[in-house]
């Protein structure tokens, strides 16, 4: 069972509804769908069309714009339905790129992750001034070499496998693992510096 | 529950600035367990893996604990872990918040405490150096007169030899008190709100100095490494330098420094935990000079492997015992280990090291971790408690191992600022 989705919810208007994931659950760009049936390409959307009373879904990343059908219709009775229905779309997502990550060789994974660490790794270390460079892909395991803030960083290790491995085995079941080949001694900015017990 | 099936879940405490986040969680990785990793400063992907990421305040052990009852419901957890002093104090909050197997919460407290420490020691008759606590606005001329000297000022809550100089007279006592108040004050007061403020100022105690390393199961001490410590510590600071296992000192006086563990374990209350105790021996016998509920620091740990192949890190040893999955401990192979902790040799901005690949090349040593990085500023003991690097060895004899990082050591050098004010001046 994955990890259940965070969802904060901000409501707009009367109609609109403003759902903030604690993860990507789309690609970066902004895309609109009316019904089920025209958001099979995204499993979440799908999903959150799925629950009676929505009418229209805008999704953006780990951003979805939910406007109901009837402004009647209060926000507290559809709010957790659409947290579940969140949760589903993310679970049917995760099913599917698991169908095609048994099917992946090292050239498929390393386009996947790839797209992974240009919208989502990569801007999250961001925050820290690091960088992550995706090396190589060999055996399904992913060749990492960290850079900026992560390199020489007392907490690069927890990073790599609570957060980037994690999210890669989510998001491209085929991955394996992560080797990281940095060299840590030549960092000259670490953001976290080591030096206690 | 929310993941994880019937795998166990540890929760790992680990402040950002250890040296140990790595080895602590490949261990956990080769126990095959749910890890959450938890740190006192957001990490970058804490909302993307809320079951493998948090943050806690761990200046606050009680509220930490509330943090970690509530992620608890979602993911239940097996065992907390902390890797120091501060995140023991806290993992004994959340052990006993969620019916965890642990230290008690008063024994690590004072554990982490250099003056409640020696409070119970002392009451429980154990040899412990005569001591005073100075709080910081004592009158430095009353104390001085009622010191014995030569004495040791050691800030109550720092750690790793910070802040630690031996005084031999009264007028050094008055300027060292003022020295110790400085360092003190740089590294702001003691975060933790269980902890005592001030200094305390103890006798000097002549003698070797060992290192002892052990987990308590049940009160019981279970003896993982005694080391010797070869270089006198004689002060008038204390770098811990060298560390060399088995200890070539006689079986009776290794009896004898296990003992006063065990029973100094005792009196402080531990009872399920790791616990690292540096002691000294002289004419008198064995005594206390620090005890701590966390297991050794820096990269020193890296060194002691266990089970007939030494397959088995100390850290998956302690993440296991924690765990409840090893009953006794695994021998160490046969043969002896030695840690050199590189002290910082002068204060300016690094520039370079030069050797480390000569002094890995060096027989029987077996790794040169450099913990310091290009254009930082290095501050040497006692005012900052930084280790410029580790040395590690393996070999047949504590002879071996000892002349092999000491031979390394001397290949090393740290060049400090030249470059920069070379640089600075050619472009003047």
């Amino acid at each position: 069972m994955p990890t259940p989705i965070e969802v904060i919810a901000e409501p707009v208007d009367d109609i609109r509804c403003k759902f903030m994931l604690n993860r990507a659950v789309h690609e970066p760009g902004v895309k609109q769908y009316t019904s089920a049936e025209s958001a099979a390409e995204s499993p979440v959307a799908q999903a959150v069309l799925e629950v009676p009373g929505i009418s229209e879904v805008v999704v953006s990343g780990n951003v979805i714009t939910v406007v109901k059908a009837d402004a009647a219709m209060p926000w507290s009775v559809l709010e957790p339905q659409v947290r579940y229905a969140v949760n589903v779309g993310a679970e049917r997502l995760e099913a599917s790129a698991a169908e095609v990550g048994e099917a992946m060789d090292d050239d498929a994974i390393y386009d996947a992750v790839a797209e992974v660490f240009r919208t989502q790794i990569n801007p999250a270390v961001a925050q820290h001034g690091g960088r992550i460079d995706l090396i190589d892909v060999q055996d399904a395991t992913i060749i990492v070499r960290l850079m900026g803030g992560c390199q020489g960083c007392g907490m690069a290790n927890v990073t790599l496998r609570q957060g980037v491995e994690a999210a890669l085995k989510r998001l491209v079941p085929a991955v394996k693992g992560v080797k990281d080949v940095t060299d840590h001694t030549s960092g000259t900015n670490p953001y976290f510096q080591q030096g206690t017990k | 529950m929310a993941s994880g099936g019937d795998r166990a879940r540890l929760l790992l405490l680990i402040p950002t600035t250890t040296y140990r986040a790595e080895a602590f969680v490949e261990a956990a990785r080769e126990l095959d367990v749910d890890l959450t990793v938890a740190s006192e400063h957001d990490s970058t992907f804490s909302l993307a893996e809320p079951d493998k990421l948090l943050t806690l305040d761990f200046t606050d052990p009680r509220r930490a604990a509330e943090q970690v009852k509530v992620f608890a419901r979602d993911y239940p957890l097996a065992a907390v872990f902390g890797v120091d002093d501060h995140t023991a104090v806290v993992a004994a909050h959340v052990s006993a918040e969620l019916g965890l197997r642990h230290n008690p919460v008063a024994a690590v407290e004072a554990a982490g405490d250099k003056h409640r420490q020696r409070v119970l020691l002392q009451r429980h008759g154990i040899r412990v150096p005569k001591f005073r606590l100075l709080s910081f606005d004592s009158d430095v001329k009353q104390a001085g007169r009622q010191v014995t000297y030569p004495c040791v000022l050691k800030p109550v809550h720092l750690a790793a030899s910070r802040g630690v100089i031996r005084v031999d007279d009264a007028v050094e006592f008055g300027q060292t008190v003022q020295r110790v108040r400085a360092i003190t004050d740089r590294a702001g007061p003691a975060a933790a709100a269980w902890a005592t403020q001030g200094m305390i100022a103890e006798d000097y105690v002549p003698g070797p100095e060992f290192a002892l390393e052990g987990w308590i199961e049940g009160g019981e001490l279970d003896v993982l490494a005694l080391f010797d410590k070869p270089d006198p510590l004689e002060g008038p600071y204390f770098a811990e330098t060298l560390y060399v296992a088995p200890s070539r000192f006689p079986d009776a006086v290794q009896v004898e420094l296990v003992a006063c563990a065990q029973s100094a374990a005792r009196a402080v209350g531990l009872e399920t935990g790791p616990v690292h105790v540096e002691l000294r021996y002289n004419d008198e016998g064995p005594w206390i000079i620090e005890l701590a509920a966390r297991p050794i620091g820096g990269k020193c740990g890296q060194v002691l492997r266990f089970g007939a192949d030494g397959s088995v890190t100390l850290e998956q040893l302690l993440l296991g015992r924690a765990l409840g999955r090893f009953e006794a401990t695994p021998k160490r192979p046969p043969g002896a280990v030695a840690v050199m902790m590189i002290p910082v040799p002068v204060a300016g901005t690094l520039d370079r090291v030069i050797g480390t690949a000569a002094a890995r090349a060096v027989p029987h040593v077996t790794d040169v971790i450099v913990t310091v990085h290009r254009g930082q500023e290095l501050v040497p003991l006692p005012e900052e408690s930084r280790y410029a690097g580790f040395i590690l060895a393996r070999g047949e004899t504590p002879e071996v191992v000892e002349r092999a990082v000491r031979e390394a050591n001397e290949m090393i050098e740290f060049v400090v600022g030249s470059a920069l004010e070379d640089a600075a001046g050619s472009a003047r």
